[in-house]
């Protein structure tokens, strides 16, 4: 197993943005975007994170994953490090999460990311809106910050 | 005593559907059922809409093939239009079908698939899936992803979308093909290539360890359609529909989207919400025919590319007259997945592809429109009626599985009877059944797609229904 050598930087935000706090990641990266990012650091959104994802891994420094979820305190945000699944995920269909993607790329490429890490947003809703919860909303400055500090302890 | 197993949901589908076997006092199965247990009714709520809302608006119906929708909704909506569309705008059309192909097709093969091709039909179910082939063979994972990725990257660069670009409209494409993207895609050609060499030549390679399921799969003789361009030349996007008998023979051919509803029928059957097609002339089921990879190799009569010519050639060696196991859709998946990266290369290499005339434009002219095009799964029609002022007030869609439903379904009793026994219920038998399916990669209710695990459960039924067993995984 090796470390990436690249000096790529790539933030996967996973969403529906018409699923309300769903799409928490998409609207997170766009500001991100607005804001500024340097020119080494790549976003992909999907409304999943699929196995071909495991090509863009496998040229990666690091990876920043950003996801919404619903088992915690809505308007929450955390960053936390994620490792490789230790084993295989039962997958029978055409999606993974990040621990799986992490999985997929060393069994495939031999290779990961020198450092990966999650950005979670806790949300409220997955109504069919295209509009965040106000509680969502008002986290996502939070969320910026985490995700622009990240990037620049790259 | 009589016993029923369930298979439901289905697993490594596009959508969810159940399998449902019937078996007698001594365990062996009398009669199979696929079901599709979704309701979609987009025809419903596109009532009212403008018609050029309507390709976007059908896209969504499916989050694999959404350029084979763009594209039957895009001509459905010329039609109406009543306009001819610029030469290059169908070129570049042809390029995001293709790659859509390549990327349809690659998941269906190496996600879906190939797990029972390299680890067994019998193989633990814990493993069989695509990090199971990871770990396995390496080589085969990477060029799944790759060819995947390649397909899915072409439609990006195109449309600036991977899933539901709005760049296919009513009159053509939105923005025409820029030098920089040209020579992005021309640039990843080469390794696509290497990969589909290497996945075919390893298929090959394995097909001689599975005789019991190309002789059970769905094997029986039957019709098959598909389109053609000129001089019966292999088509996805502008040609005509030809049909075939069992022997090869032509049924009819030459059939136009505004022949479709005057040759083929839909058939309703109390079990699924899919219906099922047949060819008029002979009524139900005795018309009912097979659409898709394995049909369209069948029907034409080159491929009009170097290699998958050769290919084409070695394919039709599997059998005397048209290739009837359904387990070879496999094989000729492939076969397209070639053509299509070489068809592309032949496109961009067109001397107009990067003319900025890319959309013809017209208001109303006819109150009705059909158009079709090849899906990855076969052959997709829109049929459109409009009022005066082009807002939709019908509309009909007669998708790849359900021209394949009555195969699937006979099929499945084929394979049911040969592999599964009741009294001695193993995995093995029941993913002989969903394999079966696998090999039409039906599209159920394709934008739906199960978060987590999907869970597999197998429930053995006595007489009465109650329940005797259940297998989870």
């Amino acid at each position: 197993m090796t470390q990436s050598t690249h000096t790529r930087c790539l933030i996967l935000a996973c969403g529906n943005t018409s699923r309300g706090d769903d799409g928490a990641a998409w609207r997170l990266v766009e500001m991100a975007a607005i804001a500024g990012l340097p020119e080494t650091v790549e976003i992909i959104a999907q409304q999943q994170w699929t196995p071909e994802l495991a090509a863009d891994l496998a040229e990666a420094d690091s990876v920043l994953f950003v996801d919404c979820r619903l088992d915690g305190a809505p308007g929450t945000v955390t960053r936390t490090t994620v490792e490789a699944a230790e084993t295989a995920p039962n997958y029978l269909s055409h999606h993974t999460d990040a621990a799986g993607l992490l999985r997929l790329t060393a069994e495939l490429y031999g290779t990961r990311p020198r450092r990966a890490d999650l950005l979670l947003i806790c949300g409220e809703s997955l109504g069919y809106t295209e509009a965040l919860t106000p509680v969502v909303e008002n986290a996502l400055p939070i969320a910026l910050d985490l995700l622009m500090e990240w990037v620049q302890g790259q | 005593m009589s016993q029923t197993i369930t298979i439901d949901p289905v697993t490594r589908l596009e959508g969810h559907g159940k399998i449902t076997l019937h078996l007698n006092d001594a365990g062996v199965v009398e009669d199979a059922q696929f079901t599709v247990t979704q309701v979609r009714g987009f025809e419903k709520f596109s009532e009212g809409r403008p018609f050029y809302e309507m390709p976007s608006l059908m896209a969504r119906v499916c989050g694999i093939c959404p350029v084979s929708h763009l594209l039957a909704s895009a001509k459905a909506g010329e039609a109406i239009m009543a306009v001819q569309i610029p030469y290059t705008a169908k070129q570049l059309r042809s390029i995001a079908n293709l790659a859509q192909m390549i990327q349809s097709h690659a998941l269906s093969f190496f996600y879906l698939s190939s797990p029972d091709l390299l680890l067994g039909m019998d193989a633990d179910p814990a493993t069989r899936h695509i990090f199971g082939v990871a770990a396995a063979n390496p080589t085969i994972g990477r060029a799944g992803i790759g060819l995947r990725r390649f397909g899915q990257t072409i439609i990006e660069l195109l449309g600036t979308k991977r899933i539901h670009t709005g760049w296919i409209v009513a009159g053509g494409v939105t923005d025409a093909l820029t030098p920089e993207k040209r020579e992005k895609i021309l640039a990843m050609l080469p390794e696509a290539r290497t990969n589909i060499r290497l996945a075919l030549d390893w298929y090959k390679s394995i097909l001689p360890n599975f005789p019991g399921e190309i002789a059970t799969f769905a094997s029986e003789p039957s019709a098959f359609l598909g389109m053609v361009g000129e001089d019966g030349m292999f088509e996805l996007s502008d040609g005509t529909l030809t049909l075939i008998d069992p022997k090869g023979k032509a049924i009819a051919e030459g059939i136009t989207a505004e022949d479709f509803d005057n040759v083929f029928g839909e058939a309703v059957e109390p079990y699924s919400f899919t219906k099922f097609s047949y060819y008029k002339a002979l009524g139900y089921p005795e018309g009912s025919y097979r659409v898709g990879p394995l049909a369209r190799l069948n029907i034409c009569k080159h491929m009009g590319t170097p290699e998958a010519d050769k290919e084409l050639a070695e394919f039709r060696q599997l059998e005397s007259g048209p290739v009837q196991s359904s387990f070879h859709f496999h094989h000729a998946r492939l076969v397209e997945i070639l053509y299509g990266i070489e068809k592309v290369e032949e496109i961009l290499n067109d001397a107009d592809i990067l003319s900025p005339h890319v959309r013809a434009t017209a208001g109303v002219n006819r109150l009705e429109g059909s158009g079709f095009s090849e899906a990855p799964r076969g052959t997709l029609m829109h049929h459109y009626k409009v009022d005066v002022n082009g807002l939709m007030r019908w509309s009909n869609l007669v998708i790849a599985t359900g021209q394949n439903n009555h195969a699937m379904n006979r099929g499945l009793l084929q394979v049911a009877k040969a592999y599964v026994r009741g009294n001695q219920l193993e995995q093995g038998m029941l993913n002989r059944c969903e394999a079966m399916i696998r090999t039409f990669d039906p599209c159920l209710s394709c934008s739906t797609h199960a978060y987590g695990k999907m869970p597999l459960e197998i429930r053995l039924l006595g007489p009465n229904r109650e329940l005797l067993s259940t297998v989870r995984r």
